[in-house]
């Protein structure tokens, strides 16, 4: 026999938990019990859940960082696009544009007929009405093409030039002169002054036409007539005397040509 | 427990009907005192009740609970300040069974819930606890101290009490 088994056979007091105790255990026990959960959570569940609401916050703030950033790339290329589709919408109204232009034309009209009064242009009065009828057939409503031509170039700002055309006068006028080659390839085409595109009928203002332009000008007309051109060289000319009316030009092409590109007049300068 | 731990209140009945005899016995065998082994089993028990939400299935719940009766028992021993119980406040006297077979089986028995009140209080815990089926390494938990200390404990009660049963028989 071993010592356990020794000590297990001690004949001790077998005494049981009393009747009155268990009840006062048992009901202790249903009144301090732990309130009843509807189904066990984790700790893995609550850390899944606290990362899943981390993950969703970076997902919704992490993009709208990024979009911030590139906000200023789409924010250029809404407003040029909005540019390009600007211009031939403020177009597609062909009565507008023909008011512009009728505008334009008897701008240019009242133009020259300033010009004639103050006697600033010191030419024959064959060529100043020359001139003022050419200005005149301005007047008459451009064509459909043209005015779809117009619409079609996305560089130019109709509206912009319809709000702005009322208010201009000859001394503010600030459009651009038209370039050399320009004018060349319009002379080139042998198109009429009403078939010219709009920016070549637009008021110059004469301080623009440096001495340097009307050189490069005649340089090209004097180059068209090398080639043989001689009818382009020629309404090169008219334009170029038209547009630089206070430029104080001579009365031919000829004494225009020895006037700026001989080297005598040049080293005179 | 775990049951219990989720609002399970019957789950508490069933564990309680489990165990409440088998600590009853434990706690009396320790103090010898009906009225004290009802309150130091209450104790426990209402120990065991309060520390459910805190409670972690490490061990067995049979040796969580008597390592709280356990440490009930030290308490009571502590208050009393005294391991030796003086004669007037001995241990409550055997009943006597109807069919008792003789009155020196009764007197054996008294000697020896005597002999075994009078032990120290690691050494009476360890019998106690073997006794009530624990094995030395449950015993050695319960008691908070080593495998070897348990083995000795048991070795030098089972010493004493030879020793006092031999002087008293």
């Amino acid at each position: 026999m071993t010592d356990r088994q020794a000590d297990s056979d001690l004949d001790l007091p077998n005494k049981k938990s009393p009747a009155h105790l268990d009840q006062k255990i048992l009901g202790y026990a249903r009144d301090h019990a732990p309130e009843r959960k509807p189904f066990m959570q984790p700790l893995w569940m609550k850390s899944m859940a606290a990362v899943s609401v981390v993950g969703i916050a970076v997902l919704l703030v992490y993009p709208r960082q990024l979009a911030d950033q590139s906000a200023p790339a789409h924010m250029e290329e809404v407003v040029v696009t909005a540019h390009k589709v600007e211009a031939p919408a403020a177009a597609r109204s062909t009565g507008q544009l023909a008011d512009v232009e009728a505008e334009r034309s008897s701008y240019l009209s009242d133009s020259t007929e300033e010009a004639m009064a103050a006697g600033s242009l010191k030419r024959g009065n064959s060529e100043i009405r020359a001139i003022a009828a050419e200005a005149s057939n301005n007047a008459e409503p451009p064509s459909q093409a043209q005015l779809s031509m117009g619409a079609a170039r996305p560089d130019v700002d109709m509206a912009q030039r319809t709000r702005s055309q009322p208010e201009t006068t000859p001394s503010t006028a600030k459009a651009a002169p038209p370039a050399p080659t320009e004018m060349m390839e319009i002379a080139s085409l042998g198109t009429s002054a009403a078939t010219l595109p709009e920016r070549s009928n637009e008021k110059v203002e004469p301080s623009t036409y440096t001495e340097e332009t009307v050189r490069q000008s005649l340089q090209e007309i004097k180059a068209m007539q090398e080639d043989g051109d001689t009818k382009g060289a020629e309404q090169a000319w008219q334009i170029l005397l038209k547009q630089c009316h206070n430029c104080d030009l001579p009365e031919t092409l000829d004494k225009a040509l020895k006037k700026y590109l001989t080297p005598a007049a040049e080293s005179l300068e | 427990m775990l049951s219990y731990q989720r609002g399970d209140t019957r789950a508490f009945e069933s564990l309680y009907h489990r165990h409440k005899d088998s600590l009853f016995v434990f706690v009396y065998r320790s103090c010898a005192r009906q009225a004290v082994a009802e309150e130091i089993a209450q104790e426990t028990w209402m120990a065991v009740v309060d520390a459910a939400e805190r409670y972690s299935p490490d061990a067995r719940f049979k040796t969580w609970l008597f390592q709280i009766a356990r440490n009930r028992s030290a308490d009571y021993w502590r208050r009393r300040d005294n391991q030796h119980t003086p004669l007037e406040d001995g241990p409550d006297a055997p009943e006597l069974a109807a069919n008792s077979p003789t009155i020196d089986q009764e007197v054996l028995t008294s000697q020896l819930s005597q002999a075994i009140a009078q032990l120290p209080e690691e050494q009476r815990t360890a019998l106690l606890l073997q006794m009530q089926g624990f094995s030395i390494d449950d015993i050695a938990s319960i008691s908070d101290c080593g495998k070897e200390t348990v083995k000795s404990r048991l070795r030098y009660a089972r010493d004493q009490l030879q020793q006092r049963m031999g002087e008293g028989l």
